[in-house]
């Protein structure tokens, strides 16, 4: 309990430094690619906190609209993903068995691929960009939550409240909005987590290689490969201050996704202690 | 297998006049897929409304297979439940969901029935919600509800997690009867709680039932709460109906062996009479036999005669107090002994 309360502390407040990041990274997108050559490749120091890259603009800034892009991109394309995920689990788990069975075969043949190679196979066929990137991403995503929250739908189907809601008269598609997805909430979120890392990961990776963002754009993966160049020569705060970004941004959510669950079910628990249980003595007389 | 079924439809004319409520004929219900066997095997009879039918029977005999069958959790997989003359087994989709407010059913397990997210208030005010009662006089029917299972008040904003077992049956019980539907299944509704709040949950059930002028198919294994609470008893065994009858008469005067070694079993109150306890040979079948009496195997009557063996016993009209049905070929046969001996010891 102790353990998991430190690994939460330390998610928020990574988290907290990641946002702020990405807020000032906003404010910064002039300055992040404004090329002043009279001041490249300035180590830092004090007037640049991570020195200048080759074309002299401020590495400070380009990270932080780095993490600006990153957050941004990575929840975005979990949310996309993710929706899309749940609507099919829902279709899984509350729909016709056989259709269940055709889209259970289906997702495993998209998972079947590893998740950077799909982004990579989806993002050539749509042309390069970090849109197309996006896109690629996005498709590796949906299994992933599908086949979790297809399970989880399943089993929510035998819940006895589940059940009596149906007894009552709840349509399908009632029941599905009204009880299951609060349901696999926890799951959602965990998942959501879980992603957001390894998006944000495979995202950088495609723009590592070249074929997600472009280089103006001040992308961590794309400003890993410019700071490579600078690397061998000794400019190593180009491409190092990035990478640490990602590093950090990758741990934070992680860890986050490790505590949701214990955090949740010590939520439930003081709600069940909080009102005191006391049976009234007898059920109120009916008036004659 | 289908090719037993024939003879139990028949013999259900139940002794007192006007349409019954709820006419069940020859329900089956099979598990399994190449290999089916039916949990239900021809289950017929008639809820009268305003009465309270007890279902007993030991695990396994398919009690809550034939609850979860009446409000079609399950599928029917043959026969007929008619309900006011409209077939619960053949409705589907939208039609069934409108005629759902009709029959409600009260689970067994208080802690899982209800969704812990939903406030009181919410979960009995859904079902009315669903069937297109108007807000205002939804809130004014959800009020009396909570008033009437003694949950008014405060407890509306509680959610379940917060309530304790007996107050999440009374709210169960509240979301089912404010629809007030014509016949309420209760699947083993008192059998999750304390015995001190059982009997509490009766007595509610027993004054919402005159108040509302409800119809209870009350299922247990609890044979004291079913003499208490029931106007008439069936027993079932290895899903068939083997005995029924009013519940004086069938807890007074049991004719099939099984129902008597049933009550022999059932603790008897303080300062009644001793009875002898019946004891029953091996287990149940997994499996009725292809012919021959299911009970044939354990019965201290019947396991050594040839007829017991080859010839499936029909539901019959016993000799004797009217209504009283009994599937047996030597029905009374064990009762009188042991109560004999109980008496002179």
């Amino acid at each position: 309990m102790k353990g998991t309360r430190v690994q939460a502390g330390t998610a928020v407040v990574l988290l907290a430094v990641l946002v702020l990041l990405a807020v000032a990274g906003i404010f910064l997108r002039g300055t992040a690619t404004t090329v002043d050559v009279a001041n490249a490749l300035v180590p830092p120091g004090p007037g640049h906190w991570f020195g200048t890259d080759a074309q002299g603009r401020d590495v400070f800034a380009r990270v932080a609209v780095g993490t600006s892009i990153a957050l941004a991109s990575g929840l975005g394309a979990v949310a996309v993903g993710g929706g899309l995920g749940l609507v099919i689990a829902l279709v899984c788990g509350l729909g016709p068995r056989w259709l269940d069975a055709v889209l259970v075969r289906l997702l495993d043949a998209v998972m079947a691929f590893p998740a950077l190679l799909l982004a990579l196979a989806v993002t050539m066929a749509f042309g390069t960009g970090l849109l197309t990137a996006l896109v690629g991403v996005v498709v590796t995503v949906v299994p992933v939550f599908a086949r979790t929250l297809r399970a989880e739908a399943r089993r929510a189907t035998s819940e006895p409240f589940v059940q009596a809601a149906r007894t009552i008269g709840l349509s399908t598609p009632h029941l599905a909005v009204r009880h299951v997805v609060p349901y696999l909430g926890t799951t959602f979120s965990v998942q959501t987590a879980a992603n957001v890392g390894n998006v944000i990961l495979v995202l950088s990776g495609l723009s590592f290689i070249g074929v997600g963002a472009q280089p103006p754009t001040p992308e961590w993966g794309a400003m890993i490969t410019e700071g490579l160049q600078n690397a061998l020569t000794g400019q190593w705060w180009i491409g190092v201050f990035p990478g640490l970004a990602l590093l950090v941004t990758v741990v934070a959510v992680n860890l986050l996704a490790d505590s949701i669950p214990a955090v949740r079910a010590a939520r439930l628990a003081r709600r069940r202690t909080s009102r005191p249980r006391r049976e009234a003595t007898a059920p109120a007389p009916v008036e004659a | 297998m289908a090719d037993e079924t024939s003879g139990q439809t028949s013999g259900q004319t139940s002794g007192q006049a006007g349409a019954p409520l709820l006419r069940v004929r020859d329900l089956r219900r099979s598990y399994g897929g190449p290999h089916s066997y039916a949990v239900l095997d021809g289950v017929s009879f008639d809820v009268r409304r305003g009465e309270t039918v007890g279902v007993v029977g030991e695990s396994g005999c398919g009690k809550s297979t034939l609850a979860r069958a009446l409000v079609r959790l399950d599928p029917v997989d043959d026969g007929r439940v008619e309900l006011d003359g409209v077939d619960l087994a053949s409705l589907r989709g939208a039609a069934l969901r409108r005629e759902r407010r009709r029959f409600q059913m009260v689970f067994q397990d208080p802690f899982g029935s209800l969704d812990p997210r939903m406030t009181v208030q919410q979960l009995v005010e859904q079902p009315l919600a669903v069937h297109g009662t108007p807000p205002a006089e939804r809130a004014r029917l959800v009020a009396e509800m909570l008033d009437d299972v003694g949950l008014g008040g405060d407890f509306a904003h509680r959610l379940p997690p917060a309530l304790s077992g007996g107050q999440r049956q009374r709210v169960a019980i509240a979301r089912a009867l404010v629809l007030r539907p014509d016949i309420t299944v209760l699947d083993e509704p008192i059998s999750a709680l304390d015995v001190s709040v059982q009997a509490q949950v009766l007595t509610l059930l027993r004054r919402e039932q005159r108040h509302l002028g409800l119809t209870y198919l009350f299922i247990t294994h609890d044979l004291a709460a079913a003499e208490h609470f029931c106007d008439r008893v069936m027993v079932l065994y290895l899903g068939r109906v083997v005995e029924t009858a009013t519940s004086e008469e069938l807890f007074a005067r049991p004719l099939h062996p099984y129902s008597a070694a049933l009550l022999s079993a059932a603790p008897q109150p303080r300062g009644t009479r001793e009875r002898e306890r019946i004891v029953l040979r091996g287990e149940p079948l997994a499996r009725r036999p292809e012919t021959g009496c299911p009970f044939a195997s354990r019965c201290p009557v019947g396991h050594d005669r040839e007829v017991c063996r080859t010839s499936t016993p029909v539901l019959a009209p016993a000799e004797g107090a009217l209504g009283h049905q009994v599937a047996c070929h030597f029905p009374g046969e064990l009762v009188a002994q042991p109560l004999e001996r109980a008496a002179t010891a």
